[in-house]
């Protein structure tokens, strides 16, 4: 049954790998670039009853070879750290498998939200609006998208049913899909005694490894805009329009894995404004995300699915006044847990702070700040008590500010780094 | 110069937080393993929720993929961000799958009563 989940992510990795060969992307975000595609592929076509299983994904394998046997990307020649790092990455895995494979679903919105949605997509077929616009359904977020129960679905046609304890072990491996292409993100321009360091940190963050192992979507969302960033960055460094290209697909993922999502979207193109003041190609690319978005917004419209994001009026009506810098303080306490996320935002500061004065410290921090801004206004607009609700939320939503800030540093570091040796 | 030793602060960070973060990580992977049989992982929400198992076993068996069901239930007291009556509800979405919620009682094809919830 397991060789079957494996198959299939085979499949989205040589999917994602002519996706990665078309946009001139590293190797290594093949595997998140194909999950990716798939995920955004199968949430829309699970709206016009068309489930993904292995015709499609056969076909976008297909798809994916032919590209990349034309384009031929370079393979990644690994160096004695890339070695001793990947050989730690890989027995971290090791050591994960055991627990994702044998966990049932016992986190609540891992079985109310993500897995209701999940085994609802595998066993109907679809995204039937008698449950998914039922007003019976409310309790289980009907507005939050469908990429991740989406994927989750694909993985469960490919294990033959939904399995509650298989099914986290499709989130062990989106974690190994989005460490990878961090890893490819910033090998090109960050040297192996600056990287290996912070993503390992990354990788290893026990707020990382406990929250993706209870299948929800914040880790996920994190990596997607992680990656994102970093993509983004490459463009910020003179990448060319496919940099911006691949960010506008991570950002997408982003965008339709929860709604949350487009907060850090949203901050990430503030940051990339305020560095580079070119606001034709960011505007051409949020409008990208936007259609990439489109088909599930059209369907929360014709079957009247209220949605309480930031995109609608919602989020001009203010419940908490007053409550703003408790938020922040609270989710900057949460940022800074050592037995969650030990010294990442430190590391970001010192980064950002080493490499100021640069175009790259000023998208970081405008979007680090932005993000967080962003969060403590959800808890000041929101109609549920704001500590009753932070005591619920306040350590996952979180994670993509960590993610990304963890993404971010080294390519700071370098940037300092080179500065420092140019003068 | 004080860029140089926020490189280097930036790095030892690096270092020590992998090492923070390897070690915790470390111990709680091998403490997160379940050992339960293929029945046991089924029904492992229900319990871990405090839910009659057994009950809703009966519920489902009562049910036919496609069939609309109601159920009906007292608020119960609050739990959570929500209630106990919506705890039953949200696992009613789960488990009944692939039967459907009806969109009021007169709808349904088949409800279910409890008279109180706990």
């Amino acid at each position: 049954m397991t060789a079957r989940l494996l198959l299939a992510n085979a499949l989205e990795l040589v999917a994602g790998a002519g996706a990665a060969a078309l946009l001139r992307a590293p190797l290594s975000t093949a595997y998140l670039l194909g999950l990716a595609v798939v995920g955004v592929l199968s949430a829309h076509l699970a709206l016009v009853h068309v489930a993904v299983g292995w015709p499609v994904l056969g076909v976008l394998a297909g798809a994916g070879a032919a590209a990349a046997l034309v384009r031929r990307p370079p393979l990644p020649r690994p160096g004695l750290l890339d070695l001793a790092g990947a050989g730690l990455l890989v027995a971290l895995a090791v050591r994960a498998w055991p627990a994702y494979a044998s966990r049932p679903l016992v986190d609540y919105d891992s079985w109310a939200i993500w897995g209701m949605k999940a085994k609802a997509l595998a066993q109907l077929g679809w995204a039937d609006p008698s449950l998914f616009a039922s007003s019976a359904a409310t309790p289980a977020h009907l507005d939050y998208p469908l990429l991740l129960p989406s994927l989750e679905a694909v993985a469960a046609r490919a294990l033959g049913s939904f399995d509650p304890r298989a099914i986290h072990l499709q989130f062990l491996l989106l974690g190994a899909a989005g460490v990878a292409a961090l890893h490819g993100l910033l090998a090109r321009r960050v040297p192996g005694r600056l990287l290996w360091p912070a993503l390992l940190a990354l990788a290893a963050a026990p707020g990382l490894n406990a929250q993706l192992l209870t299948a929800y979507a914040d880790v996920p969302l994190a990596l997607f805009v992680a990656a994102g960033l970093l993509a983004a960055a490459a463009w910020l460094g003179g990448g060319g329009t496919r940099a911006l290209a691949l960010a506008t697909v991570f950002f997408a993922a982003a965008g339709l894995t929860k709604n949350e999502g487009l907060v850090f979207v949203a901050a990430a193109y503030l940051g990339l404004l305020l560095a580079t003041g070119r606001w034709r190609p960011l505007a051409l690319s949020a409008l990208a995300v936007e259609a990439l978005l489109a088909p599930w917004q059209l369907f929360l419209a014709v079957h009247h699915v209220h949605s309480d994001t930031l995109l609608t009026l919602h989020a001009l009506r203010i419940h908490h006044p007053g409550i703003g810098p408790l938020a922040l303080h609270a989710l900057l306490d949460r940022s800074l847990a050592l037995d969650a996320w030990p010294l990442l935002l430190p590391l970001f500061l010192a980064a950002v702070l080493a490499a100021a004065g640069s175009r790259l410290a000023v998208f970081a921090w405008a979007w680090a700040l932005a993000s967080f801004l962003g969060l403590t206004w959800i808890y000041v607009v929101s109609r549920t008590e704001w500590s009753n609700y932070f005591s619920y939320s306040g350590d996952r939503v979180v994670d993509s500010v960590l993610v990304g800030a963890g993404a971010l540093a080294p390519l700071l570091a370098a940037e300092a780094a080179s500065r420092i040796a140019r003068r | 110069m004080r860029a140089r030793a926020l490189l280097a602060a930036s790095a030892l960070a690096a270092v020590a937080a992998a090492v923070l973060g390897a070690r915790h990580t470390w111990l709680d992977l091998g403490d997160a393993r379940f050992r339960l049989s293929g029945r046991e992982a089924l029904r492992a929400t229900a319990v871990h929720e405090g839910l009659p198992v057994a009950l809703f076993d009966r519920w489902k068996a009562r049910l036919r993929p496609g069939e609309r069901w109601w159920l009906d239930l007292p608020p119960g007291p609050p739990e959570g961000l929500t209630n106990r009556g919506a705890v039953y509800r949200a696992y009613a979405l789960y488990w009944f799958l692939p039967a459907l919620p009806a969109r009021s009682e007169a709808a349904a094809d088949v409800v279910f009563r409890l008279g109180a919830v706990s």
